[in-house]
């Protein structure tokens, strides 16, 4: 299918580096450069080599292949922040009024790499690639799909969340903890909350996600602490652990308990049996399980 | 009235297979042309790539689409069919359009829809030819229909005056009811109808502060309450949906508020029911209302977190706490039976102790049976 018949040969000084979308993977040394027209596609730093080199350097032109085509060949893989550069280099350089085409490649490309091209997902492209470059790429080692970047569609201006990426990017939460971390601060901010309020000297990940949660659902954070604190007022069969959980909408007592033969077992119902009365006769407790 | 929807939409594209339905003929003559457009193919119209964007979402709301609508129009509460997770009455629905004018924070059309028009279906008569035929084999059963699933009953009614002919229709049915639900005002266009006293007119209630917040658009509660007294006054059947429920600060203040002046301006009226049922939306909707209402709105600032029908709601013992107020208000001041929308098994028990089969009033509500 590429055959040499398929190709032009071109210099790499006769090239255009219009489409550097600093790809993550670099493109090997060992590896011929390719073009499409007289845009490279690929080796964008090669102006790095020895000056006289790299002006003689042969360059392979694509032939009776569309942009996208050549550009999935020449990159397998691209994250959602490098496809978002890609596009916009390629509305930078191919823009509608002089290339009509341009609107249905990146619709193509979008599609060879997986990415449905939707309206509100090529305009959540265009603010990706305005993140700080670190940001992008740390989007990109996590994984991070156009669904879990959706909260940013919300925001206008990312240049609102700069002061928060430091303490995202020295946690290096998981995906799904990074995920949920990017939607608490989006939420945060634009519920008005100040910079004093969401800095938090936090060495650990889940801490920083305890205390934006605590932020964002204060009412049932504090409901669940009272709670909390409430049954541990409670006297609990030895050997059993009793603590207050979130379960999604419900939250409730979560015990554990531990007997080794038939009469511990007996002993802890009765324990049991008690607490049962004594919430019962006893408002405070009763009202853990109705809010207001 | 109309003058205002006429003003409200930007542009009306017709189908060309909807030429000769009355309705077309209605809208051409309360349009200005330069608003008219005639279409052959819906496919362009209509196709949208996955979501709708915000903004696409919105626009859809100021393009109103004309045309055919080749499937069936009556089915079941989509709250049928996850028995599992939630306990539904039994209800039907008769889908006239698709979209809703108005501009809910909360509306869970928001991530339902993937078209980018308001869509008012030109065929009316096959609809009615649908309920005909049913009629002819389920005539005897107690069937509840309602027309406002994925469309206001009534907020464009005034165009296209759907009402009218549904009226006469369900006027030869002994047991079967109608229920036009709305967040409008719009009634004045069918209260000369005679009608058999089973065509209920409902509204979907909030207090006046919610409304301003979340309800975008639509009647205030005071003209709602107007429209409803209009109706009474024409011997329509009434009823009332408490839903959502939206937890704000004042939440027990203003719905006590609403409650009792429901039950003062309606006391002598014919209320066929009361429903409450609190904020509940599909988890993907959070980000279109986020980007659509911003973090102001107490539906986007909502504590709201996952049930077991997938949904997000509030704490369940929140949910309840709500629950039992409304029912307890509404107890106090009138004698309407209160059920409750859309909730799971467990959210029935713990705001009445008992499953609505277990409950007189709503038994026959609630008594599952089969088309």
């Amino acid at each position: 299918m590429y055959g040499i018949d398929m190709h032009n040969f071109k210099t790499l000084i006769s090239c255009q580096r219009n489409l550097d979308f600093h790809p993550e993977v670099p493109w090997s040394d060992l590896l011929p450069l390719y073009c499409f027209e007289d845009e490279l596609l690929c080796g964008f730093h090669a102006k790095d080599k020895t000056h006289h080199e790299t002006h003689e350097a042969t360059v392979i032109e694509f032939k009776n292949h569309n942009l996208p085509q050549c550009l999935k060949v020449l990159h397998p893989y691209l994250s959602f922040p490098e496809i978002s550069r890609l596009t916009e280099r390629i509305s930078l350089r191919f823009p509608n009024h002089t290339h009509p085409e341009s609107k249905e490649w990146v619709q193509q490309l979008w599609r060879l790499y997986g990415y449905q091209p939707r309206e509100d997902l090529l305009i959540l492209a265009t603010k990706i690639t305005a993140l700080p470059f670190a940001v992008q790429q740390w989007l990109t080692q996590k994984k991070l799909a156009p669904q879990d970047l959706a909260p940013l569609r919300a925001v206008n201006d990312l240049n609102i969340l700069n002061d928060y990426w430091e303490i995202l990017l020295s946690l290096n939460p998981s995906k799904s903890e990074g995920t949920k971390g990017i939607e608490l601060l989006v939420e945060l901010i634009l519920m008005g909350h100040s910079k004093e309020t969401l800095n938090t000297h936090t060495t650990t990940t889940q801490s920083w996600l305890s205390f934006l949660q605590s932020l964002r659902y204060p009412l049932s954070t504090q409901q669940d602490l009272h709670a909390e604190s409430k049954i541990r007022t409670l006297h609990w069969p030895a050997k059993s652990e009793a603590r207050w959980v979130r379960r999604g909408d419900r939250s409730g007592v979560e015990l554990k308990l531990f007997f080794s033969n038939p009469e511990e077992l007996k002993i802890n119902l009765v324990r049991l049996e008690k607490i049962s009365r004594d919430v019962d006769g006893n408002n405070t407790l009763a009202e853990l399980w109705s809010k207001n | 009235m109309v003058e205002k929807l006429i003003s409200s939409i930007d542009s009306v594209y017709i189908h060309q297979q909807a030429k000769d339905a009355a309705v077309t003929s209605r809208i051409l003559s309360l349009f200005p042309s330069s608003k008219i457009q005639w279409v052959e193919e819906d496919s362009s119209l209509t196709h949208h790539e996955g979501s709708l964007s915000a903004h696409t979402y919105s626009q859809s709301k100021r393009k109103l689409y004309i045309t055919p609508f080749k499937g069936q129009f009556f089915k079941r509460c989509p709250g049928a069919s996850q028995r599992k997770a939630l306990t539904c009455c039994n209800y039907h629905v008769l889908n006239l359009g698709l979209q809703c004018n108005m501009n809910c924070s909360y509306c869970y059309l928001q991530s339902y829809l993937k078209t980018p028009v308001m869509t008012i279906y030109s065929n009316i008569d096959d609809a009615i030819k649908e309920l005909q035929d049913m009629s002819l084999d389920h005539g005897q059963k107690n069937l509840r229909v309602g027309t406002g699933e994925v469309i206001d009953s009534l907020s464009l009614d005034p165009l296209t005056l759907y009402s009218r002919p549904l009226i006469d229709f369900f006027s030869r049915q002994k047991h079967w009811s109608l229920e036009f639900k709305t967040k409008s005002c719009h009634v004045d266009q069918f209260l000369d109808c005679d009608h058999r006293g089973n065509v209920i007119v409902s509204w979907s209630i909030n207090p006046q502060e919610v409304i301003e917040h979340e309800e975008h658009g639509t009647a205030s509660l005071e003209e709602r309450l107007n429209a409803a007294e209009k109706s009474v006054r024409k011997g329509f059947p009434i009823a009332f949906h408490l839903d959502p429920m939206i937890y704000h600060e004042n939440w027990k203040t203003n719905y006590e508020k609403l409650i009792q002046t429901l039950s003062l301006r309606f006391r002598n009226a014919n209320v066929q029911g009361i429903s409450v049922g609190t904020l509940r939306f599909q988890p993907e909707q959070r980000h279109i209302m986020r980007e659509r209402f911003g973090m102001q709105s107490w539906v986007t600032q909502a504590e709201v977190f996952p049930s077991e029908s997938g949904k997000l709601r509030y704490d369940s013992h929140l949910r309840t706490t709500m629950f039992k107020f409304a029912i307890d208000k509404f107890k106090e001041h009138s004698p309407w039976p209160v059920s409750i929308c859309m909730e799971t098994p467990e959210t029935w028990i713990a705001t009445y102790e008992k499953y609505p089969t277990q409950i007189q009033e709503l038994k026959p509500l609630f008594q599952p049976y089969r088309l």
